[in-house]
């Protein structure tokens, strides 16, 4: 889990707050993306994408509905999920669904970025990004990958934070324990624990407000990392963090980093709001 | 007003070259390389070289321009080296005395950050007065949430858009995508406006990992009532789509104009796409819920709206809520797919509050109660320019597939040719594939999409047209890269 921490107050940010949030899946993903991005492959003669590609793979693996036009109207639409399949066409469904293959087709191959895989009249494409916890594909999607090109999943394990980040707020990342006896190894953060980092505080909601009444922010984030109580755990001076010439990463390998619970602080908790 | 473009994105290694020669032009670096430069690389990314032989300093550019083979390069940051010179050739070395290598990234990883900066800073990057525009790159999927905007420091705007290689084609997932993986606090938004002058464009958000999460709205703007109300908020060419669950007390809304607002100021919301907002558990569903900006101004012009289904007897499936006093406006909508419960008067493509607002050349369909059709909107407009009534084979979208939607409009579509032509201010000419159909002057459309290509009468700005006919359909070549 990595934490891009606020250095300084500015308007609505203080000093030490949780801006953003990543968990290594999202990591792992995001440069699985960059890997796999369209702009990265090339069209065959028909002005489709080869089929078999890694670009395909990728696709295959990520997302959820297969639609591959078997004739001049018919497209067959599989759940890659569940295998269900069924035929749309220009008439529509039980459910409303119609599509008009031509018209669809022709829109998209005007895109550059396309993702229309085939050759005229066996075209073949993906539909929605799967929606479950990114744990649950991304394995195999390094894993196709790892066997298509010479990338390797160890080396896509930190954020690709910029220079500018960097020079303006303090890259820390940090960890979980699982215990065995009194012992403990460090383990990968996921899911709330991580995202929760980055919540702010609302007012709470009485009864007497209306249905669609948004809070106000108290506070545009609940959690903050004291990192100038933390030079050494963080192995950078406070100094150094707060002069933006000076590019800091605080980021470690696994076993040297510090618990979730020495780096990030409530604010509720500590009375502080 | 000077106007600054960041870029942002994830890719952090867009390009290493080396500078081959350098000018200075108005105080900024314009310089060539001796290979060419990778296409991703835009106007707004950063250009970042290191001198490894003699001071040692990391200098940061913001690239500004590209013309040819020539980038232009504003210097930011030194690293604290004070060199002194600060020409990225001729004065950067690598180990061997040779002339250093730099590389291309964007200038922010993630648009919260992009926000974080926003709030921190007026003139390190930018000027302090500046309109901002932060540029979207398709590098990876954006997984933001609860992007706050409430600070733009003495800024004169700030946009969000999207580069014009990285724009979606009008169907999810074929551009830059925000897909948001952890909710955002319920009432608020994914992307949440409480400044003036703020713009989204250009956006493919798509809430379907967050069917169990709290959050039920898009974008929010809040019309600050009690604290002046905040002024001049757009949303245009965005797509938005696929909510369903339940998010909890109140339902998922699209769009969300919140907490009053100010007579004197105006929200615009234009040629966006909106489908698949799903409630499932005892709630009303909207797509653009606008009434409580009053009396705040509205503008709404060529949304498509589609799929919108409450849950609960009592609740109902909404298509475009708003107020409608006077200065609002409510023009050449499409709205279609309203499914609720109990009684058949829940099912409202428009519902308006008042019959003060200009309305005309708005289109519902079948599913809508006659009380809330185009029409009438619910106060008895009675807008003879409206096409009801309508079925979705009438409307002839190109697909309502699950999974593959394309809610451009077909040949046969009752929609062609049936919009007002609504001129050129605020950008409302360009359709949701960035067709101007103004400076192309074809009889309008309603909608989002410009998919009929007749000539009006007269007017406009002329010429255009011509350009790619996809598969016989459009024949305007979309103007990407519009202001």
């Amino acid at each position: 889990m990595e934490l891009i921490v606020k250095v300084n107050d500015s308007a609505s940010y203080k000093d030490g707050d949780v801006i953003d949030v990543k968990c290594l899946d999202s990591i792992n993903f995001a440069h699985a993306e960059n890997i796999c991005n369209p702009r990265n492959f090339g069209f065959n003669t028909s002005g489709m994408r080869d089929r078999n590609t890694l670009l395909e793979k990728f696709l295959a693996a990520t997302r959820t509905y297969k639609f591959e036009r078997v004739n001049a109207n018919d497209v067959r639409r599989t759940n890659l999920i569940t295998g269900e399949q069924d035929i749309l066409n220009k008439t529509a469904n039980s459910d409303g669904e119609k599509i008009h293959a031509d018209l669809f087709i022709s829109r998209r191959l005007v895109n550059p970025r396309h993702k229309v895989f085939g050759s005229d009249g066996s075209e073949v494409w993906y539909g929605k990004l799967r929606a479950e916890a990114l744990a649950d594909f991304i394995l195999p999607v390094w894993n196709i990958i790892e066997s298509e090109t010479d990338y390797l999943k160890s080396d896509h394990n930190i954020w690709s934070f910029s220079e500018i980040e960097k020079r303006h707020f303090a890259c820390i990342n940090t960890s979980g324990r699982s215990y065995s006896g009194d012992s403990f190894t460090r383990v990968e953060l996921s899911g709330d624990t991580v995202y929760t980092r980055k919540s702010s505080v609302l007012e709470e909601l009485s009864d007497s407000d209306p249905e669609d009444y948004n809070p106000d922010i108290l506070a545009k984030r609940q959690w903050f990392v004291p990192y100038w109580d933390l030079a050494t755990e963080l192995g950078e001076t406070v100094d150094n963090l707060r002069n933006i010439n000076i590019v800091c990463d605080c980021r470690k390998p696994m076993d040297e980093r510090e618990h979730i619970d020495i780096l990030t602080y409530d604010k509720i908790t500590e009375g502080l709001i | 007003m000077a106007t600054t473009t960041v870029s942002i994105g994830s890719n952090q290694s867009i390009a290493t070259v080396t500078p081959a020669s350098s000018s200075t032009v108005s105080g900024e670096y314009v310089i060539t390389f001796t290979a060419s430069v990778s296409a991703n690389a835009a106007v707004g990314d950063i250009f970042v070289i290191t001198d490894e032989a003699s001071f040692m300093g990391t200098t940061t550019y913001l690239l500004t321009a590209i013309s040819g083979s020539n980038y232009t390069l504003k210097y930011l940051n030194d690293g604290g080296a004070g060199s002194g010179d600060q020409t990225p050739y001729g004065n950067f070395y690598n180990n061997s005395f040779a002339q250093a290598s730099g590389t291309f990234k964007r200038a922010f990883s993630t648009i919260t950050l992009f926000e974080a900066m926003v709030d921190d800073t007026s003139n390190l990057y930018w000027g302090a007065s500046d309109d901002l525009v932060g540029e979207c790159h398709a590098d990876s999927t954006f997984t933001d949430h609860a992007l706050v905007f409430d600070n733009k420091r003495s800024l004169s705007s700030v946009t969000l858009t999207v580069n014009s290689a990285d724009r979606h084609d009008g169907t999810a997932e074929s551009g830059m995508l925000l897909k948001p993986t952890s909710a955002t606090t319920h009432n608020n938004g994914i992307v949440f406006s409480k400044i003036d002058d703020f713009t989204i464009e250009w956006f493919d958000i798509s809430l379907n990992s967050l069917n169990s999460g709290a959050t039920n709205i898009a974008i929010n703007i809040d019309g600050g009532y009690g604290n002046g109300g905040i002024d001049n908020n757009v949303v245009r060419n965005c797509l938005l789509h696929d909510k369903d669950g339940n998010p909890g007390s109140t339902g998922p809304r699209a769009i969300m104009g919140s907490n009053g607002g100010n007579a004197a100021h105006t929200t615009r919301v234009q040629n966006n796409i909106i489908y698949r907002f799903d409630e499932d558990s005892n709630d009303t569903t909207v797509g653009l819920f606008l009434n409580n900006l009053q009396p705040g101004v509205v503008k709404v012009f060529n949304n498509t709206i589609y799929y919108i289904r409450s849950d609960g007897s009592t609740k109902a499936a909404i298509g475009i809520r708003f107020q409608g006093l006077a200065n609002d406006e409510v023009k050449n909508n499409i709205v279609a797919g309203m499914f609720a419960d109990g009684d058949s008067d829940h099912e409202r493509a428009f519902y308006g509050s008042d019959a003060n607002a200009t309305v005309s050349n708005n289109l519902s369909d079948t599913t809508t109660h006659a009380t809330y059709s185009a029409k009438d909107m619910g106060v008895s407009y009675n807008d003879t320019t409206a096409l009801i009534g309508k079925s979705l084979v009438e409307i002839d979208f190109v697909s309502t597939s699950f999974g593959s939607e394309d809610l451009h409009i077909g040949d046969d579509s009752v929609a062609l040719e049936a919009g007002a032509d609504l001129g050129n201010s605020d950008n409302v000419q360009y359709d949701i594939d960035g067709i101007d159909r103004h400076a192309t002057n074809v009889i309008w459309d309603i909608g989002a999409d410009q998919h009929g290509t007749a000539q009006a009468g007269g007017g406009g700005g002329g010429g255009g047209g011509g350009g790619d006919d996809a598969g016989g359909t459009h024949k305007l070549a979309p103007l990407l890269g519009v202001g």
